[in-house]
């Protein structure tokens, strides 16, 4: 049983989900600052305790790592509730988005079948619900292909999770690590189960039509807080030395979502599809550093997808000010009409292109560098043609951005997307510049 | 005696599955799908697992019935609706099927190799409760959240649309 303080976060998230909930048909306003107030909370509970000494338990580990995801998590929740619209038939949309950051806490400390399940779970079923908020065409279809394809996931997931339990007599995840031909089955499952979330080439098919269908906010937690968790996961597994069978999909789910990933979204002309598509790509770069074994894969895969957070979140933030369905042409000279959302834009851009400057380039640094040292050849090549078609898509947009043009339409900004959109910008620049202040924290949490 | 009764109930528990999912007519379906989940239960009995089965019949064969009865009432049940099952189970049963055989070959897998028999789970009321409610209290609590997020998202889906 882990102290009361190492659980103050998920009790913070929890209370504030139900008080939200309670609020929101009669007080929307309210529930929407008591999210808030309910995740810089959560926040300050775990930035407190970064340096706090490791407690043991069966569930949930407190340990420094699961600490610093939690707060990425927990600031990437913020950083969409920021720009969750409060339009739409149902007001529960701030309840659900601290139900899913609950999720993703809980998975960061996923030492446990059960809490691993539980978390997983919990981020899939309140990202359905938020999908849909809408209630129209393109939403329910995103909400029902990840409702369909999350439970054959779960399954595969728990399968597995059984197969680890007949082969060890254990749920704890650590007891898997082994060579037997169960454990080999388990690992193979556990990973399909997890590539799902982690949107992974053959379990991808949810992605372009979440970030085009579903509110950008909810696409924005798909993408960012919920990845931050599941890649935890992935590290925390891939330290327990699984069966030779998980690295081997690994760096085959991570080839074919590299190539694929990035030849597709080179076609889009929306910009949430196209961030959609290079999403799969990303996480496909996240997926070869830790295929490789490599003593450094960890921290880079961490270090990547946090670095990966703010840009996604900041890209989706302005597609979502400009419509549902921005096309590549509604982002011409918008930095000129509204200087913070176009430079905003820009930044994240450049940074998911990783050139320098921008906290993607020492992303894509780390983990170019964990392939070389994991001696990863053919990785190494798909992941330099995957960065180079990057680069090439990503730019079109930001030539765009920086044109001039007539044009009446303004999207009025907020003041929390204009706090989220400077936020993110001021950690893209930060991280492009001193990336060790980052890197340093993550080596320091990883065991 | 028992084992006897163990691979009887099984049995009947497989042959009921098979023809839950090859029936076309959904109640038809429903029916064996219960009787399914009930032989599975005396398998949980036979094999001394009492707490188990008793868990199988109040969750599965309650429980989750009573949900699929809901989805039943809103399902198409006219003659057409049947043919049309019915052409769809003529062919596309291939892929399911390999599905399910790709899960359970590494149980049967499993079950040639003798793998190392897990440590004998608490299997009674109280000691569950004991776990529940020490260990496992944050699980259980999260748990709750998970079935409020589903609770919020049925309840937004099945609000009446607002005519344009």
């Amino acid at each position: 049983m882990p102290s009361f303080a190492a659980l103050l976060p998920v009790i913070l998230l929890g209370t504030g989900a139900v008080t939200a909930m309670l609020a929101a048909p009669r007080l929307p306003g309210l529930a929407r600052w008591i999210a808030g107030f309910a995740l810089v909370a959560a926040c300050v509970a775990l930035a407190l305790r970064l340096g706090a000494p490791d407690g043991l338990s069966v569930l949930l580990a407190d340990d420094r790592m699961s600490r610093l995801t939690g707060l990425v998590v927990c600031l990437s929740g913020l950083g969409s509730l920021a720009f969750l619209r409060p339009d739409g038939p149902s007001k529960e949309g701030p309840a659900l988005l601290l139900l899913a950051t609950l999720g993703g806490v809980v998975l960061t400390g996923a030492v446990h079948a059960a809490s691993l399940f539980l978390g997983l779970e919990l981020i899939t079923l309140a990202l359905v619900a938020l999908f849909v908020l809408p209630l129209d065409r393109p939403a329910l279809e995103a909400g029902y292909k990840f409702l369909i394809l999350g439970a054959a996931a779960a399954a595969t997931l728990l399968m597995g999770l059984a197969l680890g339990h007949a082969a060890t007599g254990s749920l704890a995840l650590e007891a898997f690590g082994g060579r037997e031909a169960l454990l080999t089955f388990a690992a193979a499952l556990l990973l399909a189960g997890l590539a799902f979330k982690l949107a992974l080439v053959p379990f991808h098919m949810w992605t372009p039509d979440a970030f085009t269908g579903a509110p950008g906010a909810a696409a924005a937690f798909a993408g960012a807080a919920s990845k931050v968790a599941v890649v935890t996961a992935l590290v925390r597994l891939d330290a327990v030395g699984l069966p030779q069978v998980w690295a081997l999909g690994l760096g085959t789910f991570a080839g074919v979502s590299i190539l694929l990933g990035n030849l597709a979204a080179l076609r889009q002309d929306g910009v949430a599809r196209m961030l959609g598509y290079s999403s799969v790509g990303h996480a496909g770069y996240i997926a070869a550093a830790l295929a490789t074994g490599a003593a450094s894969a960890p921290a880079a895969a961490l270090f990547y997808i946090v670095t990966y957070a703010p840009a996604l979140l900041a890209a989706l933030c302005v597609a979502a000010l400009i419509g549902r369905a921005t096309r590549i042409s509604d982002l011409r000279g918008i930095v000129w009409r509204r200087p913070l959302a176009g430079a905003a834009m820009a930044a994240a851009l450049v940074s998911l292109a990783g050139l320098p400057v921008s906290a993607g380039f020492f992303g894509k640094y780390v983990i170019f560098t964990a392939l070389i040292e994991g001696r990863a050849w053919a990785l190494l090549a798909l992941a330099i043609a995957g960065s180079a078609l990057g680069a090439y898509y990503y730019l079109r947009f930001v030539a765009l951005i920086f044109r001039r043009a007539p044009d009446p339409a303004d999207p009025a900004v907020r003041w929390p997307e204009r706090t989220l959109l400077g936020a993110a910008t001021a950690i893209i620049l930060v991280l492009g510049i001193r990336p060790d202040l980052l890197l340093d924290q993550i080596r320091a949490a990883l065991p | 005696m028992s084992d006897l009764a163990a691979i009887w109930c099984a049995s009947v528990a497989l042959a009921c599955a098979i023809l839950a999912v090859t029936r076309p007519a959904i109640v038809h379906a429903l029916i064996w799908l219960v009787a399914a989940l009930l032989s599975l239960a005396g398998c949980f009995f036979a094999l001394g697992a009492g707490f188990a089965g008793a868990v199988q019949i109040l969750i599965y064969a309650g429980a989750i019935v009573a949900v699929f009865v809901f989805v039943v009432m809103t399902a198409d049940a006219s003659p057409e609706a049947l043919a049309r099952e019915r052409a769809r189970l003529a062919q596309g049963w291939r892929r399911p099927a390999a599905a399910v055989g790709l899960v359970a070959l590494p149980l049967a897998l499993g079950l040639l190799a003798g793998g190392t028999s897990p440590a004998a789970a608490p299997d009674s009321g109280p000691s569950l409760g004991a776990i529940l409610f020490g260990p496992w209290a944050v699980a259980v609590e999260v748990a709750s959240g998970l079935l409020l997020a589903a609770l919020m998202g049925a309840r937004h889906l099945g609000r009446r649309r607002e005519e344009p």
